[in-house]
C-alpha cells in the first residue's frame, strides 16, 4: 500500500515535470502536428470540461447525486481527473507512423521512469504498444509490439533490470481516441507505461 | 500404271486447288479476343406459385444477388422483363433475344405440405440456342430455404460459367461494438452473403485474426482474453476449443495449412517477430524467418510449398516470398512504401495485399512470374483482404464513402464490385470458408 | 397383346417397304439391295425411338431432389462469453446432390470433329462446292440463294392471345430499334456497296474491311465466361448474302464446354452478319464460309 503510494507520488512528479515541459513546447507552432504532446496537453484540458459536465448530466438523470456533492467534492474530483490525465500523460510515450523510434522528446520522460526503476528493484512496468487504426491489423500488432520492445530497450540501457519490464501489443485494437482523422491517430500511436 | 497417273492427277489437281484459293479465294478467318462485357447477361424470372402459401424467403432474389455478386454476371431487373414465365414451356424465346439475355432462368414454389417442404423446379436456357442447359427440383424445409436458394445459385453459376459456386460456404469474421468500457468483440460466423450469423465467442478483450481449417470444420483465432494474445482453435459446430499458442510475446496471424497438419504463425518469443510453423499434433513451433525487423502475416501458397509474408526489412512493409523448408526469402513488391497483408490467389500465381498510395490503402497485386505489381482501382481496404475459395472474388472490409462497416467483394481481375447487403458497424478480418465437398 | 405387337411390326414393315423405292434413288442402289438392309435399319430405328421415349419419359419421373439434411444444433460453450444467441439455425449441407437427370443436353456436339483445320486451306472438305478453277464445275447449289429466305431461325410461333399485345408492341419497338440501328451502323461502316461488278474494287481491302466488321458484331455479342484465357473455339459460318447465319459448325473446341457455347451463342446472336450487296463480291468473300476464332485475352 504504502509502494503504491509512493508510485503515485513519484508519477505525478514526472507528471509536473512533464507538464512544464509541455508549456516550454506549446511556444511552437499549432501545426506541428507530429508533436504527440501538445496534442495531449490540450486533450487534457478539454477532457476536465467534459468530465464535470458528465456530473451534471448523470445529476439530470437521478436528481439525487447533484445535489449530494458539495462545492469541494466536486473540485477535489475534477481535481483528481487531472491528476490521472497527467499521470497517464506522462507515462505516455508516442510515435511516427510506421516508425517504432522513440523521439527525442521523450526521453527525459523515460529517462525519469527509468531512474525510478533503476532505484527500485521491486517495481515493474507493462509496456503496452498501440497503434493508430490505419494499414493492415497484423503488421500493427507486430509495429505494436516494436513499439512497446523499443522503450522496454531504451529503459534497460538505462539500467532498468529485464525482469522489471514486461511488453505487450494490442495493436491497433484500443485507440486512445476512437475516431479517424489525423489528430486522434497522432494520440493512438502510442506505448503506455503501467506500474503493476 | 493407272496408279501413278491417278497420282499425278491428284498432285495436279491439288497444285490446282492451292493456286486457286491462295490467289482468288483465301478463306476469311476472324479472330475475336473480346467480348461485350466481362458479365455474361441473365435474367432470372420471379418464381411461380403452385401453392397459395408464400415461401418466407424471396427465394429468385436470394439468387439473383448471389449471381450478381458473382461479379461474372449481370442481373436483369424483373421490370424490365416483357414476360413472366414460370417454365421452360411458357418461354418465348424472343421475349429475352430482344432484351439482350443470354440467359433465362425460370422456376416453380410448390409446398408440400405433409413433408412440410418447399419444392423448387427450376430451368435454365440458353437464348440464342433455345436450349435447356439444366432442369431440377431441389426441396428444403421453410428454415432451410436460404440454402436453397445457394444451392440453386450455386448449379446455374457452374453450369453457364464452369467454375465451383461459392453460395453456400461461410464467412468467419469479427465484430467491435461500444466504447470506453462496453466494448465487446465478437467472433461471427455467416453465410456468404452475411445473412444467418451466429456467434461463436464474445469478449470484452480483442479477437483477431480467424482462419479456416482445411475441412472447414473449425476456426483458428486470436484472442486476448486475460490481456495477453494467445491463439485458440475451436469447432464451430460444438464451440469445443483449446489453447494452442500462448507464448511470451506475440502469438498472432495464424494461417492453417492446406493439408490440415498445421500452422504459420507470428511470434516473438526469440525477440523479433518472426514467422515460425507448428505441427497441430505437437504444437512445437519451429522458426522459419530471422530478421530483426517485423516478420509477420504468413500465408500458404495453395500447394503449401512456399508461403508469403510481410516483412520490413527494407524499411517499411513490402511482400516476401520463402519456401517452407527454407532457403532466403525473395522480396516481390517494390513500388509506395507500404504493402502488407499478403494472400494468394488460388493458382498461386498471383498474390493479393494492402497497398498504400497517395494516403489511401487499396487492394495491390503483384503476378508471381512477371513481378508485375497492380493496384485493383477502386477498391479501398480497410482490411485485411480473404479469397474467395474458387478463387474469382477478394473479400475485404470497406469504411470509404460512407459505407461504414461494409464487406465488399471485386472480381480479381477488378473487373466488378459489390457490396454484401448486410452490414456489422466494426466489422473486421474476414476469412472465407473453403468449398465444401 | 400379342396380337398388337404383330399389327405394330406389319405396320412397321409395310412402312419400310413404301419407303424402299425412295431410298434406292437416294442411295443410288437398286431396290432389292435396299430391301435387303429393311428389317436390320427398321430395328434400328425402332431402338433409337424406345431410347428417346425412354430418355424422355424417366427425366420427368426422375428428377430427384437433393435431400436438405436436418441441421444439427450447434452449440458454442465457450470458456470466456457465454453464446446466447437465439439459436439460429444452423447451416446443413444440401447434401451432394444426385444429378439425376438424363438431360437431354444437346450439346454443341462433341467435336470429334474430323476435319483437320488448319485454316488458310484449300479446305478439303466434301460438301462446299468444289472450288470454280480447275474444272467445268457443275456449281450445285450456294449461287441461286439471293432470295432472302426466312431459312433457319425459327422465330418462336405466332402469337395467339389479345392479351400479349402490349408487351407484344414493346417487343416490335425494340426488334425494330434494334434492327435499325443494326442497318445505320452498317452504314456508318460504308457497307453498301453500291459497285454492281468488282470493276474497280480491291478484294483484299473489302475483305479486311468485311473481316473487321463481322469481327465487330461477334465482339458485341459474345460474353466471355470467366478463366478460359488462352484457350480458342474455331467455329465455321456460312452466311446468306443477306447476312443471316445460314449454319454454323464447331470445328475446333476449346476444352471448356462453357467457352465453346459462348462462341456459338455470340454467332447466333448476331441478328444480321454484315455482307456486301454485290453478289459478286459476296461470292468472292464468303461462299467458302469463313472461320471465325475466339480466343479471350486478359
Amino acid at each position: 500500500m504504502t509502494d503504491l503510494l509512493k508510485n503515485r507520488v513519484l508519477i505525478l512528479g514526472f507528471a509536473l515535470l512533464f507538464v512544464a515541459g509541455c508549456s516550454s513546447t506549446a511556444t511552437e507552432p499549432e501545426g506541428s502536428g507530429s508533436d504527440g504532446m501538445s496534442d495531449a496537453d490540450t486533450e487534457q484540458q478539454s477532457d476536465s470540461d467534459s468530465g464535470s459536465s458528465d456530473a451534471y448530466g448523470a445529476g439530470d438523470d437521478s436528481g439525487v447525486s447533484e445535489e449530494a456533492m458539495t462545492e469541494a467534492e466536486r473540485a477535489q474530483k475534477s481535481m483528481q481527473q487531472a491528476k490521472e490525465k497527467a499521470m497517464k500523460a506522462a507515462s505516455t510515450i508516442y510515435f511516427d507512423f510506421d516508425s517504432a523510434e522513440i523521439q527525442r522528446a521523450s526521453r527525459s520522460i523515460l529517462e525519469a521512469h527509468a531512474a525510478y526503476l533503476a532505484e527500485d528493484g521491486n517495481a515493474s512496468v507493462v509496456l503496452e504498444g498501440h497503434t493508430d487504426e490505419r494499414g493492415s491489423r497484423e503488421y500493427n500488432m507486430a509495429l505494436g509490439e516494436r513499439r512497446a520492445e523499443s522503450v522496454a530497450r531504451f529503459l534497460r540501457v538505462n539500467d532498468v533490470s529485464a525482469d522489471q519490464i514486461e511488453t505487450v501489443s494490442y495493436g491497433e485494437e484500443q485507440p486512445a481516441v476512437d475516431e479517424s482523422n489525423e489528430e486522434a491517430w497522432a494520440e493512438n500511436r502510442r506505448v503506455e507505461i503501467n506500474y503493476e | 500404271m493407272i496408279l501413278i497417273r491417278n497420282r499425278a492427277g491428284q498432285v495436279l489437281l491439288l497444285i490446282c486447288l492451292l493456286l486457286a484459293t491462295s490467289v482468288g479465294h483465301a478463306e476469311m478467318v476472324v479472330r475475336v479476343t473480346e467480348g461485350a462485357d466481362r458479365r455474361m447477361p441473365m435474367a432470372v424470372v420471379p418464381f411461380g406459385s403452385s401453392h397459395s402459401r408464400d415461401a418466407p424467403e424471396d427465394l429468385d432474389g436470394i439468387i439473383r444477388d448471389d449471381l450478381t455478386m458473382s461479379g461474372d454476371l449481370k442481373m436483369l431487373e424483373p421490370s424490365e422483363m416483357l414476360s413472366l414465365p414460370a417454365s421452360g414451356d411458357d418461354i418465348h424465346f424472343r421475349d429475352w433475344r430482344v432484351l439482350g439475355q443470354q440467359f433465362v432462368l425460370v422456376g416453380d414454389v410448390d409446398f408440400d405440405a405433409e413433408r412440410n417442404r418447399y419444392i423448387l423446379s427450376y430451368e435454365l436456357f440458353d437464348v440464342s440456342q433455345q436450349e435447356r442447359l439444366l432442369g431440377s427440383r431441389a426441396s428444403a424445409a421453410p428454415s432451410e430455404l436460404r440454402t436453397l436458394a445457394h444451392h440453386v445459385s450455386n448449379r446455374i453459376y457452374e453450369r453457364v460459367t464452369g467454375v465451383p459456386g461459392i453460395f453456400n460456404t461461410r464467412l468467419a469474421f469479427v465484430t467491435r461494438t461500444g466504447s470506453g468500457n462496453d466494448v465487446e468483440y465478437r467472433l461471427k460466423v455467416s453465410d456468404v452473403d452475411g445473412r444467418r450469423d451466429q456467434v461463436l465467442l464474445r469478449s470484452s478483450e480483442p479477437i483477431l485474426s480467424p482462419d479456416w481449417s482445411p475441412d472447414r470444420k473449425e476456426l483458428v483465432y486470436v484472442s486476448f482474453e486475460g490481456g495477453r494474445p494467445a491463439v485458440y482453435r475451436q469447432v464451430v459446430s460444438s464451440g469445443e476449443r483449446r489453447r494452442i499458442a500462448g507464448f511470451k510475446g506475440l502469438n498472432s496471424a495464424p494461417d492453417w495449412s492446406p493439408d490440415g497438419e498445421s500452422l504459420l504463425l507470428t511470434l516473438s518469443k526469440d525477440g523479433s517477430a518472426d514467422i515460425y510453423r507448428m505441427a497441430l499434433d505437437t504444437l512445437e513451433p519451429r522458426r522459419l524467418t530471422r530478421h530483426y525487423a517485423i516478420n509477420t502475416e504468413p500465408s500458404w501458397s495453395p500447394n503449401g510449398e512456399r508461403f508469403a509474408f510481410t516483412s520490413d526489412r527494407s524499411g517499411n512493409p513490402q511482400i516476401y516470398i520463402q519456401s517452407v523448408s527454407g532457403g532466403d526469402p525473395e522480396r516481390l513488391t517494390f513500388e509506395g512504401k507500404y504493402s502488407a497483408h499478403p494472400i494468394f490467389g488460388p493458382d498461386g500465381e498471383e498474390i493479393f495485399y494492402i497497398h498504400r498510395a497517395d494516403g489511401r490503402f487499396l487492394l495491390g497485386a503483384v503476378d508471381l512470374e512477371t513481378g508485375e505489381e497492380r493496384v485493383l482501382a477502386g477498391s479501398e481496404i480497410d482490411e485485411a483482404p480473404a479469397m474467395a475459395p474458387n478463387g474469382r472474388l477478394v473479400l475485404y472490409v470497406t469504411n470509404a464513402g460512407g459505407r461504414k462497416g461494409a464487406l465488399e467483394v471485386t472480381t480479381v481481375d477488378g473487373s466488378a464490385r459489390f457490396t454484401l447487403p448486410v452490414r456489422h458497424d466494426g466489422i473486421r478480418d474476414p476469412a472465407w470458408s473453403p468449398l465444401s465437398e | 397383346m400379342k396380337g398388337d405387337w404383330q399389327r405394330i411390326i406389319q405396320a412397321a414393315g409395310a412402312l419400310g417397304d413404301r419407303a424402299v423405292p425412295l431410298w434406292s434413288r437416294l442411295l443410288g442402289m437398286d431396290e432389292a439391295g435396299v430391301r435387303e438392309w429393311k428389317w436390320p435399319v427398321l430395328g434400328s430405328v425402332g431402338l433409337h425411338l424406345l431410347i428417346v421415349i425412354l430418355a424422355v419419359a424417366s427425366w420427368s419421373w426422375r428428377t430427384q431432389e437433393p435431400q436438405f439434411q436436418q441441421p444439427q444444433a450447434v452449440q458454442a460453450r465457450v470458456v470466456v462469453a457465454q453464446t446466447q444467441e437465439p439459436e439460429p439455425d444452423p447451416k446443413p449441407e444440401p447434401e451432394p446432390e444426385p444429378e439425376p437427370e438424363p438431360e437431354p443436353e444437346p450439346e454443341p456436339e462433341p467435336e470429334p470433329e474430323p476435319e483437320p483445320e488448319p485454316e488458310p486451306e484449300p479446305e478439303p472438305e466434301p460438301e462446299p462446292e468444289p472450288e470454280p478453277e480447275p474444272e467445268p464445275e457443275p456449281e450445285p447449289e450456294p449461287e441461286p440463294e439471293p432470295k432472302p429466305e426466312p431459312e433457319p431461325e425459327p422465330e418462336s410461333e405466332p402469337d395467339t392471345d389479345e392479351q400479349r399485345t402490349e408487351r407484344e408492341k414493346r417487343l416490335e419497338q425494340l426488334a425494330q430499334q434494334a434492327q435499325t440501328q443494326a442497318k445505320e451502323d452498317q452504314q456508318e461502316e460504308g457497307v453498301d456497296v453500291e459497285a454492281s461488278s468488282m470493276d474497280g474494287i480491291n478484294i483484299a481491302d473489302e475483305r479486311r474491311r468485311f473481316n473487321t466488321l463481322i469481327q465487330q458484331e461477334v465482339q458485341n455479342n459474345w460474353y466471355i465466361p470467366p478463366g478460359n484465357e488462352d484457350r480458342v473455339v474455331r467455329l465455321r459460318l456460312e452466311l446468306l448474302p443477306t447476312g443471316e447465319l445460314r449454319s454454323v459448325e464447331l470445328v475446333e473446341g476449346s476444352g471448356s464446354q462453357q467457352l465453346d457455347e459462348s462462341a456459338l451463342s455470340a454467332v447466333r446472336r448476331v441478328d444480321s452478319f454484315p455482307t456486301p450487296d454485290d453478289s459478286a463480291l459476296f461470292n468472292e468473300l464468303f461462299r467458302g464460309g469463313i472461320t471465325v476464332e475466339f480466343s479471350p485475352q486478359e
